[in-house]
């Protein structure tokens, strides 16, 4: 089945991707999986077991899974440098579950032994370079790992997402330009959530179409609606392979909403209308997932809850590892300042 | 062997790194069809074609990042800063994402920032300044100083090599200055990243030094030899990782410790080598702990001004004088 053109608003044509009854089933179990690991670690984080803050990606999973699955898992695959709200994006790209968990925690399992927490995540194992928190900042990175595919002719992307209020940062600017120059097979998913921190986007940009900045660098641009998964999938696949293709960079607008604060520890009902955020509840990515499959793809229920149980076995499983793990000697914190080798 | 200037070391040095790893190659503003607006990257472009030697857009941050991510991804990039000065506009990526990357996830970030550094040469505040200070007290991060042609080939071709972010410091100054047959081509000079030079061998008093002030010290120890007075000249070459065992060794031997550079004086390096030759060696320490560097003011442009800020070789000579008096 082709998804629904109606999904993909504004800009240029897209090829139309089809989105088979296996991949429908692997976005909506990806989505599960990644709101059950937020629902159990905000639980983790209210019971005092997370150090720091908590950081979700609540009502964003559509745009987290369905950016990652268009790309290749592995060492040799793409590169993905996926934003603080796209826990899903990681989890699709290979990172087991307990090791995000023991991330949280800060126990040896942990993805940074420790040493970062929340959703820097990454290891060369998965290809994931480790985001930092400075806005904007892997973009320009992004850009360097899709031109070292470029130089070694290799038929590899780099992707990268981030927020809305990233596109204000001169790394943005400066990381699109040289893209699009160089023409490297990059591609940036900003996703649109309105919010940055407790400032809204009107604050932030007079173009609040994310996607008409990519303009300004020449990039092509797409703008989807976030919350379905499918579109954003099938928007995803066809920048991608056009990257792959030799197409150069490509820009994905995913608007969305920020169902919350902008971490856990933030009062957003101080700031943010109540009443924009019971709209946005209607069109929870997970429910509108759940009504396809259901309704237009006649996929039974006991299949939908057959991946919900063992979305609840794997979490049960993956909390259950991390905390048996155990944290990291204090001794490692002396180690790794400088390396010893490069591969 | 061919006598080089410093700057025809550095390209030399850029030469013989591409011909022997394929991984590697130069970015910055310029750098390609031009060869730089020094002649650093010259006949680059021509040799190994547009993919490594690639002419950038003017966004330093950029530049850095672009190298980071490079690097990351298993090249080797010389990224070039068209004057060190410049650097400001990168150091949010060079500190924040090359420095801490391996820390964090035992990444490497194999990648060289070439900053053309210092004063003399007529730049007024923004194409003068040095900048290894702003780095060295960043974690992460390996900071090369060349004073002399063999050590900018030979430290060059070693920062390329290094598994680490390099910051390396090239002084403008000696780039048509300094002169030296160097040992290119495959089996070319090497310099170790961490091991200090004796520049000179001395009895009474250690001065020690880096960059553009080595040649100046080691005028002024010509002139003190001459009056009776041995000075030793260390060149510390790399200031991340510090060779502290041959600083200490100098100090020990001679008991008088004068460091100088030419960058500021307040925060500069000079004041954690005091630091360390304080702490470490005090009990052979026959004299205060003296420094020679620049005024704490930016680097104007007119030579009569800027002779003010820069640490001269009369201001060596007359410090050193008062310390050997001691």
């Amino acid at each position: 089945m082709t998804s629904p053109a109606r999904k993909i608003s504004a800009v240029p044509d897209l090829p139309s991707v089809e989105v088979s009854d296996d991949v429908a089933l692997d976005l909506y179990y990806w989505m599960t999986l990644t709101r059950a690991v937020e629902e159990r670690a905000l639980n983790l984080y209210r019971q005092g077991k997370l150090p720091g803050s908590y950081y979700t990606g609540r009502g964003q999973e559509a745009i987290a899974v369905g950016i990652a699955l268009p790309l290749e898992r592995g060492e040799d695959g793409d590169w993905l440098s996926p934003w603080i709200r796209d826990l899903g994006s990681y989890l699709v790209h290979g990172v087991p579950v307990w090791r995000i968990f023991a991330q949280f925690m800060g126990k040896a399992g942990s993805t940074t032994r420790g040493k970062d927490g929340n959703l820097h995540i990454g290891g060369r194992e998965w290809n994931i370079p480790c985001q930092v928190s400075h806005m904007a900042d892997m973009i320009p990175l992004t850009v360097g790992a899709a031109l070292a595919y470029k130089q070694r002719g290799e038929e590899r992307v780099a992707l990268t997402s981030f927020g809305d209020a990233a596109t204000s940062r001169g790394d943005f600017h400066e990381g699109l330009n040289i893209a699009a120059v160089l023409e490297v097979p990059a591609v940036f998913v900003a996703e649109n959530n309105g919010w940055g921190y407790s400032t809204p986007i009107s604050k932030q940009t007079k173009v609040t179409d994310l996607h008409k900045k990519a303009a300004a660098y020449g990039i092509p641009a797409v703008s989807v609606d976030g919350n379905d998964v499918f579109a954003v999938y099938a928007a995803m696949k066809a920048s991608v392979d056009a990257a792959r293709a030799g197409g150069g960079p490509q820009f994905v607008e995913c608007k969305t909403y920020r169902m919350g604060g902008h971490a856990a520890h933030d009062k957003y009902e101080s700031y943010m209308p109540m009443e924009v955020l019971a709209e946005w509840s209607d069109k929870d990515p997970i429910k509108r997932a759940e009504a396809i499959l259901l309704e237009e793809r006649e996929i039974t229920e006991a299949r939908l809850e057959s991946i919900r149980e063992r979305v609840r076995d794997e979490v049960r499983a993956a909390v259950e590892q991390s905390e048996e793990d155990g944290y990291p000697d204090p001794s490692e914190a002396h180690e790794g300042v400088f390396a010893d080798s490069a591969p | 062997m061919p006598e080089l200037t410093y700057l025809e070391a550095i390209n030399a040095a850029l030469h013989d790194e591409m011909e022997a790893d394929t991984r590697v190659f130069c970015l910055g503003e310029d750098v390609g069809r031009q060869g730089g607006a020094f002649g650093a990257t010259k006949g680059v472009q021509q040799k190994y074609g547009e993919l490594r030697s690639i002419d950038t857009p003017v966004a330093e941050a950029g530049i850095a990042g672009v190298a980071i991510g490079a690097a990351m991804a298993g090249q080797r990039p010389v990224a070039e800063m068209q004057f060190g000065d410049f650097v400001s506009i990168a150091f949010d990526q060079i500190v924040t994402c090359a420095a801490k990357m391996h820390y964090r996830i035992g990444w490497a970030v194999p990648m060289v920032v070439r900053c053309p550094n210092g004063g003399g040469v007529g730049g007024g505040p923004y194409h003068s300044e040095n900048v290894e200070a702003w780095f060295h007290h960043h974690a992460g991060l390996k900071i090369v100083c060349p004073a002399t042609a063999d050590d900018a080939y030979g430290l060059l071709r070693a920062s390329i090599q290094d598994p680490n972010p390099v910051v390396f410091c090239e002084h403008k100054f000696l780039y048509r200055r300094e002169k030296a047959d160097v040992a290119t081509g495959p089996d070319g000079r090497i310099t170790p990243i961490g091991k200090a030079r004796v520049a000179r061998q001395g009895t009474d008093l250690s001065i020690i030094t880096y960059a553009s002030t080595v040649r100046l010290s080691m005028a002024v120890a010509d002139v003190l030899e001459a009056e009776g007075t041995s000075v030793e000249v260390v060149d510390l070459r790399t200031l991340v990782p510090l060779d502290r065992e041959t600083v200490l060794e100098s100090v020990r031997k001679t008991g008088k410790a004068m460091i100088v550079h030419e960058d500021n004086l307040t925060g500069g390096f000079g004041a954690e080598v005091a630091a360390i030759v304080a702490q470490e060696a005090f009990e052979h320490l026959d004299a205060p702990v003296t420094r020679v560097a620049a005024i704490d003011m930016p680097i104007p442009f007119t030579p009569v001004l800027e002779r003010e800020y820069l640490p001269t070789e009369d201001d060596i000579l007359r410090a050193a004088r008062e310390l050997a008096a001691y």
